[in-house]
């Protein structure tokens, strides 16, 4: 089974760069990683890491030190959430947890949570089943469409969503917990159909031939086999769904649902309620651990099974519908329809508009340039910090460097006005001369986006195995000539992929650029944002159109390898 | 040639290496000739890549040390140790093409650009590729096509010792019969002294001039391949460099007692109870009167010869013997078994420790 599931690992895929990078990054959203490796979302696998006897080979002690130091400065806000947290009077602090406003935003992140959760399972199963396990007409359309939605950021679709509201029913209002529940759900269930795909596919024809000549009929055969070795598979990536929205900031921000997440960033904006937005904050990091704990627990056991069971045996045995075809066809196709359609109409009513607007182009070009720049910048920086880590993880993982991959991956999965939070609280007390400065930006996008750098890079590094560099040394290179001659140019192109996905991502991330940009500095999304909250539509969308393009690229890059398998 | 030939009398001397609490080389002394080749061999786990490693300088030795002609290199970095290196998989760079591989190690400062793509054309042509090679990459290469240039890529710098770490275990067997002669061939050409670090016995008895066999990280003999398969020190050795017959058997006087009948024993003279060892060729099929009678139970046809398994009558005793042609002959048959040339006779504590 290859699809989707590449773990970093397979030597033969020399293609690493889009490897485990495609997936994770492709909205940006956190928790694709999972503490377990930077597999991510479409690597259920956990990482076979390379064991060596014996003592570090070339590992030089410098390079060990530069890893540790710059994935802490990249972890700094993590750790500075927690020292703040601690300084607060714990009566303090436990009043604030408990208090009443607390438990409506817990009730309200709960109940979302679980619905969206809940309705990304069935949109995400389904589809899969249908594109894996049947005959239905247009198969590989349905299976490529299916997965489209993960251009589409969250609050790009929640604008989406309001602005076509306001075209249909002007006057009447488009927000509330329903309207959250449909918008997060229609951009979130790939998160389950995808690694539910991949599961599907993984279990050969063999064992359900095996089942069958044991006297199973196939609908039998299907639940009882199929299904349930895909069920931890289909687990994990509910759960990564339940990341997903409690991190989610864009579309509860817009249509006014009051989460945890959503509240950490109003209580900065307004006055500044530090000690109610640390505690939340410190909730929503314990939320986040406990899930990723589950998570990883599940999707260990989704590796045993495909270690055990997968790979032989052709492809799956696929259901002729009869007379289901049509109500199959429909109900696979109108998730996909309403998750699509939306957006492009939006998009495309509302663009002509919004680029006739006087002086609108230099704005987004101006825009545009302050993405690039600011997302370049944290690209060059995480990358910078990714490098060290993956080759000490590749080379000889230790307990210290897996303990920094799993907080890169836990920093990685928290919500962006958390992160930005802890980096405000940083820059104030710590570092004022680099607060209201790019640096504090960048600083946050490295804290958040480390693992999409790092995935890659960790792919690169597995496939610049030691013993070349050794060659190279025992050709009579002094050791940092053999790495710059070997391991370096053997690790680019993983290095500019990882790079990539930190752009793009960063390009798309809201909450954390809101709260830390230089004032005046307005990037395509903070544009977006600014325009949505005052239901400026035309303004707001050629702004969202650039978003989606941006966010199309990745999705692209796994939409073709889905395409291959399917 | 114009490479100079700057081969070098490799010997290493209490050898010691541990990877935490294991000790996986322990005091390990190795000499090898100028020009020689050397196999060191043992079984998976013996320590047989370590003392590579420690040989080319990328692993410290706890204590010990090695020499290169009579110069200390333990402390040299590998880099300045012009020791070459081919891998198992040869570990070409893959970003690099073969002539860029074989020139990766001179240097185009001091030798200047010309120089240097004439000794990567020598090269080419000294391990049979052609310039059309030359321009290719490593992934558009034969498994033994790369083994070669991983062979003149350690060779174009004239390295004073060449290690080749399993380098034809990768290939299958009629190539790798054809790439270890040709190895062979380059390297008496060159003169290069050479250690091959193997477990396969046949590779260490046909490349080598000298066998080393090394087992839980303890050197046990070191001898030239016809001595030490015929007077083995130990029954462990013995065992691992090819099929044997061991048998139970009372010595006096050169002269070992058995099953067989009698046999005349070389090596050092033991005395009363003592393992016999014999080897399978040296074991001869006669006609059902001659010889000491025995049954057919197995006969293992391998086309250029066979084997038969055979219980000598009156015993439980099981002996194989090796017949260079025969027709198949079926399981119950009587036969006749007679010994040629003398064994070895080793003191009967000694337990078989590893099973090849």
């Amino acid at each position: 089974m290859t699809l989707l599931q590449d773990s970093p690992h397979t030597r033969t895929d020399r293609a690493a760069p889009d490897g485990p990078g495609v997936g994770a990054p492709g909205t940006g959203i956190p928790g694709t990683g999972g503490p377990d490796g930077p597999a991510g979302l479409f690597g259920r696998g956990r990482r076979p890491v390379p064991r060596r006897r014996g003592p570090a080979r070339l590992l030089p002690a410098w390079m060990v030190i530069l890893a540790v130091v710059t994935t802490a400065v990249a972890l700094l806000p993590l750790f500075y959430l927690v020292v703040r947290a601690a300084e607060y009077p714990t009566a303090d602090f436990i009043d604030t947890v408990f208090s009443a406003r607390s438990g409506r935003l817990a009730v309200s992140s709960a109940m979302l949570t679980t619905v969206v959760t809940g309705l990304c399972l069935v949109i995400g199963v389904g589809l899969a089943v249908l594109v894996t396990r049947t005959r239905i007409p247009g198969r590989r359309l349905l299976a490529v469409a299916a997965a489209l939605p993960l251009a589409v950021p969250s609050y790009v679709a929640a604008y989406s969503w309001q602005s076509m509201n306001q075209l249909v029913s002007p006057g009447t209002t488009f927000e509330g917990f329903w309207p959250a529940v449909a918008v997060i759900t229609l951009v979130t269930y790939p998160y389950v159909y995808l690694p539910t795909v991949a599961a599907l596919l993984a279990v050969g024809s063999d064992q359900e031939e095996a089942a069958r000549s044991l006297g199973r009929g196939p609908v039998h055969t299907f639940l009882t086999v199929t299904v349930r070795q895909a069920t931890p598979a289909i687990a994990s990536g509910g759960l990564l769904c339940a990341i997903y929205v409690i991190a989610d900031f864009g579309a509860v921000a817009i249509l006014r649902v009051d989460t945890f997440t959503r509240v950490v960033y109003t209580s900065f904006s307004m006055g500044f309620d530090r000690i109610g937005a640390v505690a939340l904050s410190t909730v929503l990091l314990a939320l986040t651990m406990g899930v990723l704990f589950v998570e990883g627990r599940i999707r260990r056991t989704a590796t045993r099974y495909s270690q055990v069971g997968s790979g032989s045996g052709g492809r799956p045995a696929r259901a002729p519908l009869g007379r289901w075809r049509v109500p199959a066809l429909a109900a696979g196709w109108a998730p996909i329809v309403v998750a699509l359609g939306v957006p492009v109409a939006a998009l495309s009513l509302w663009s002509g508009r919004g680029v006739s607007r006087p002086g609108s182009m230099e704005e987004v070009l101006g825009a545009l340039i302050n993405s690039l720049w600011a997302a370049g910048a944290g690209a060059l920086a995480t990358t910078a910090i990714a490098l060290p880590l993956a080759l000490c993880l590749a080379r000889r993982p230790s307990l210290l460097s897996r303990s920094l991959e799993r907080m890169a991956y836990l920093a990685h999965s928290l919500p962006g006005p958390v992160v930005g939070l802890s980096v405000v609280m940083l820059g104030i007390a710590v570092l004022p001369m680099f607060y209201q400065t790019m640096w504090m930006l960048v600083l946050a996008y490295c804290t958040l986006m480390l693992p999409l750098a790092l995935g890659p890079a960790l792919a690169a590094a597995l496939h610049a195995p030691p013993e070349l560099e050794e060659a190279a040394r025992s050709l009579g290179r002094p050791p940092l000539i053999a790495y710059l001659r070997v391991t370096l140019p053997l690790m680019a192109p993983g290095i500019g992929a990882g790079a990539m996905m930190v752009m793009l991502t960063a390009i798309k991330e809201l909450p954390a650029t809101l709260m830390l940009r230089p004032t005046g500095f307005d990037t395509l999304a903070t544009r977006l944002w600014t325009y949505t909250g005052s239901e400026s539509y035309a303004a707001a969308a050629p702004f969202a159109l650039l978003l989606v393009l941006v966010a199309s690229v990745p999705v692209w890059l796994l939409v073709s390898r889905l395409l291959k398998e399917v | 040639m114009t490479t100079t030939n700057r081969a070098g009398t490799l010997d290493v001397s209490g050898v010691t290496a541990r990877y935490g609490a294991e000790t996986v080389l322990d005091d390990v002394a190795l000499h090898a000739e100028r020009g020689s080749t050397l196999a060191v061999i043992g079984p998976s786990g013996s320590g047989k890549t370590t003392l590579m490693r420690v040989i080319a300088g990328f692993l410290q030795p706890e204590c010990g040390t090695v020499r290169l002609d009579d110069r200390d290199i333990t402390a040299v970095p590998a880099h300045r140790r012009r020791i070459g290196l081919v891998a198992q998989d040869g570990a070409l760079f893959p970003h690099l093409t073969v002539t860029q591989n074989i020139a990766f190690g001179l240097d185009r400062r001091r030798l200047g650009r010309e120089e240097v793509r004439r000794r990567a054309d020598e090269m080419l042509e000294l391990v049979s590729l052609t310039s059309e090679h030359g321009r290719r990459r490593p992934d558009q290469l034969s498994g033994g096509q790369r083994q070669r240039v991983a062979l003149a890529r350690a060779l174009a710098r004239g390295p004073e010792l060449i290690l080749l770490d399993e380098p034809f275990s990768a290939l299958d067997s009629g190539l790798r019969d054809r790439t270890r002669r040709a190895v062979r061939e380059v390297l008496a050409e060159t003169g290069t002294t050479a250690l091959l670090v193997t477990h396969d016995q046949n590779e260490a008895l046909s490349f080598a001039d000298q066998v080393a066999v090394l087992s839980d990280g303890r050197l046990r003999q070191a001898a030239a391949p016809r001595e030490i398969y015929s007077t083995p020190a130990d029954l462990e050795t013995a065992k691992f460099l090819g099929e044997s017959v061991v048998l139970e058997a009372e010595a006096s006087a050169g002269v070992a007692e058995c099953v067989l009948g009698q046999v005349p024993l070389r090596g050092p003279g033991s005395q009363g109870r003592v393992r016999l060892l014999l080897r399978p060729e040296q074991l001869r099929l006669v006609a059902p009167g001659d010889g000491v009678p025995g049954t057919v139970i197995d006969f293992d046809y391998y086309g250029h010869d066979c084997a038969i398994t055979v219980e000598v009558s009156g015993t439980s005793e099981l002996v194989r013997v090796r017949e260079l042609d025969a027709e198949p002959i079926p399981p119950g048959t009587p036969v006749g078994l007679r010994v040629e040339g003398s064994g070895v006779a080793f003191a009967p504590e000694s337990r078989l420790r590893f099973l090849t």
